[in-house]
């Protein structure tokens, strides 16, 4: 899979926006990057897709350095792929159906296999009414589903999202979240968000990066309970940990294990 | 949202088969274009008016406003046509400057209602196809009858940059509003043209974005249109 190995990403300028950034995607089949405002997420991201060159470092995939030619490229973006944060600047049709079908069409895939393919992703992103309705048509929630769709289509192996519910109303929230456990059965993803109760609740390995540095890394249950880590990055606690912390209740996953514990029933 | 727009979209005959549609205002659009006959232009007018407004459903007043925006033109072009200068008296109605009359001839007269009534008619015919069918609709058509794929990729694109523009036009113009960018002449003008200048810079760092995006979409220089 996909690692990254020692990455320095300098600007124009000169300011170094990513250093020394290490990251290994086998960690985990949900990897977390979670980091304040313009701690380089976007950067980082860019850097793995290739669209940007590292000043220094590699990011190697299957253990083979990126190379960055136009054709190495294209295959490499066949396995790696990535939902931008604002949906409106990823549909180019003024069809769901056609917007979905983009990257197939550009691998000239035949209609037949597309139709295929189109019905099945609009059916796991929910968005099997929405097929003939002009893109301009829907609403925040239903753009950022089709474009989550407009993906996956490509059967990648990698899938990078960049604050995949940042703007959502919480049901849209709840069902992006059930699209991107769904979709990990049988993809890497790599999330970045602000949301840290989403990250928590769905990532198995975080990476914490502030300025540009990779500050900690682990598993949520351990690195959201190192407090001063979190707060050097700007960031906050999950409710569950904090309730963990605050009311000694055990640490669950999630809100539906916390409901069901024996443990903290008979303590309230 | 463009009003015609969400009409197309909402109509009674939004999901009628487009190919009927398309074909019926072919033909009448056609007749309109080779008949010198009045009758049959006013004819198109009504029954395409009538099928725009009451079969399909679109309220009467918006429709009339609508079909009126082109008039201005119309207007113009017209009064080219009906008054002319002349020494001689060739004219049906007239008045005299300096030995030189100004007027209307009858044969300029008739050739304005038939030409005005031809417009008519052809708007009329347009409008119900633009009205009732969604764009998407009339691709699929145009792509049946084989236009050139450049063209339809260009219309299917125009089509949706023109709400991206709109809506961050608009996002611009209300911000302004509020802090009272509009609030007289002056400030009018100034807005408008920071509107503009702003406008540009947004459709470059957009169109920035736009290409990393079809990088990872695997864009390959065609927007492609399938079937």
């Amino acid at each position: 899979m996909i690692k990254v190995e020692s990455l320095e990403y300098k600007y124009k300028d000169g300011t170094k926006a990513l250093k020394n950034v290490n990251i290994d995607l086998d960690k985990g089949n949900i990897i977390g990057i979670i980091g304040s405002n313009g701690s380089g997420k976007s950067t980082l991201f860019l850097n793995i897709l290739g669209i940007l060159r590292p000043s220094k470092g590699t990011i190697k995939y299957n253990n083979i350095p990126l190379k960055y030619d136009k054709k190495s490229l294209r295959n490499y973006r066949k396995e790696v792929t990535m939902v931008f944060q604002d949906p409106e600047k990823q549909l180019f049709y003024s069809r769901v159906y056609d917007d979905i079908a983009f990257a197939l069409r550009n691998l000239n895939v035949s209609e037949d296999e597309i139709r295929k393919k189109v019905e099945l992703i609009l059916d796991r992103v929910k968005a099997m009414d929405l097929k003939e309705k002009p893109t301009h048509f829907l609403s925040y929630g239903q753009k950022k589903r089709v474009t989550i769709g407009g993906a996956m289509v490509v059967d990648s192996n990698v899938i990078l999202l960049d604050e995949p519910t940042s703007g959502l109303d919480p049901a849209m929230s709840e069902e992006v979240m059930s699209i991107i456990k769904d979709l990990s059965n049988e993809k890497k993803l790599v999330v970045s968000s602000h949301d840290m109760d989403f990250i928590y609740e769905v990532c198995d390995y975080v990476y914490i990066i502030s300025k540009g540095e990779i500050l900690g890394e682990g598993i949520p249950e351990e690195i959201f309970l190192k407090s001063k880590l979190l707060k050097d990055a700007g960031l906050d606690k999950p409710w569950l940990v904090k309730i963990h912390e605050y009311l000694g209740i055990p640490l669950v996953k999630n809100e539906n294990e916390l409901l069901k514990n024996k443990l903290i029933k008979e303590s309230i | 949202m463009l009003l015609i727009d969400k009409y197309a979209y909402t109509n009674r005959l939004t999901n009628t088969n487009p190919y009927i549609k398309f074909a019926i205002v072919v033909i009448a659009l056609a007749m309109a274009t080779i008949t010198t006959n009045i009758y049959i232009n006013l004819s198109i007018l009504i029954i395409m008016s009538m099928l725009t407004t009451v079969v399909a459903g679109i309220p009467i007043n918006k429709y009339f406003k609508l079909l009126f925006i082109p008039s201005t033109f119309l207007v113009l072009s017209i009064l080219t046509i009906l008054i002319s200068i002349s020494r001689v008296d060739i004219y049906a109605w007239r008045i005299e400057i300096f030995n030189y009359y100004i007027g209307i001839t009858e044969s300029a007269l008739q050739e304005s209602i038939l030409l005005s009534t031809r417009v008519f008619a052809a708007m009329a015919s347009t409008f119900f196809l633009g009205l009732t069918t969604p764009l998407n609709n009339i691709i699929r058509v145009l792509k049946k009858m084989y236009l050139s794929n450049v063209l339809i990729e260009l219309l299917v694109l125009i089509y949706r940059f023109i709400f991206i523009f709109l809506k961050e036009a608009m996002e611009i113009h209300t911000g302004q509003e509020l802090k009272f960018g509009y609030s007289n002449m002056k400030n009018s003008l100034r807005s408008t043209g920071l509107l503009i200048s702003s406008l540009f810079t947004r459709l470059i760092l957009r169109y920035r974005d736009m290409v990393v995006i079809l990088e990872c979409k695997l864009y390959d220089g065609e927007f492609k249109i399938g079937d």
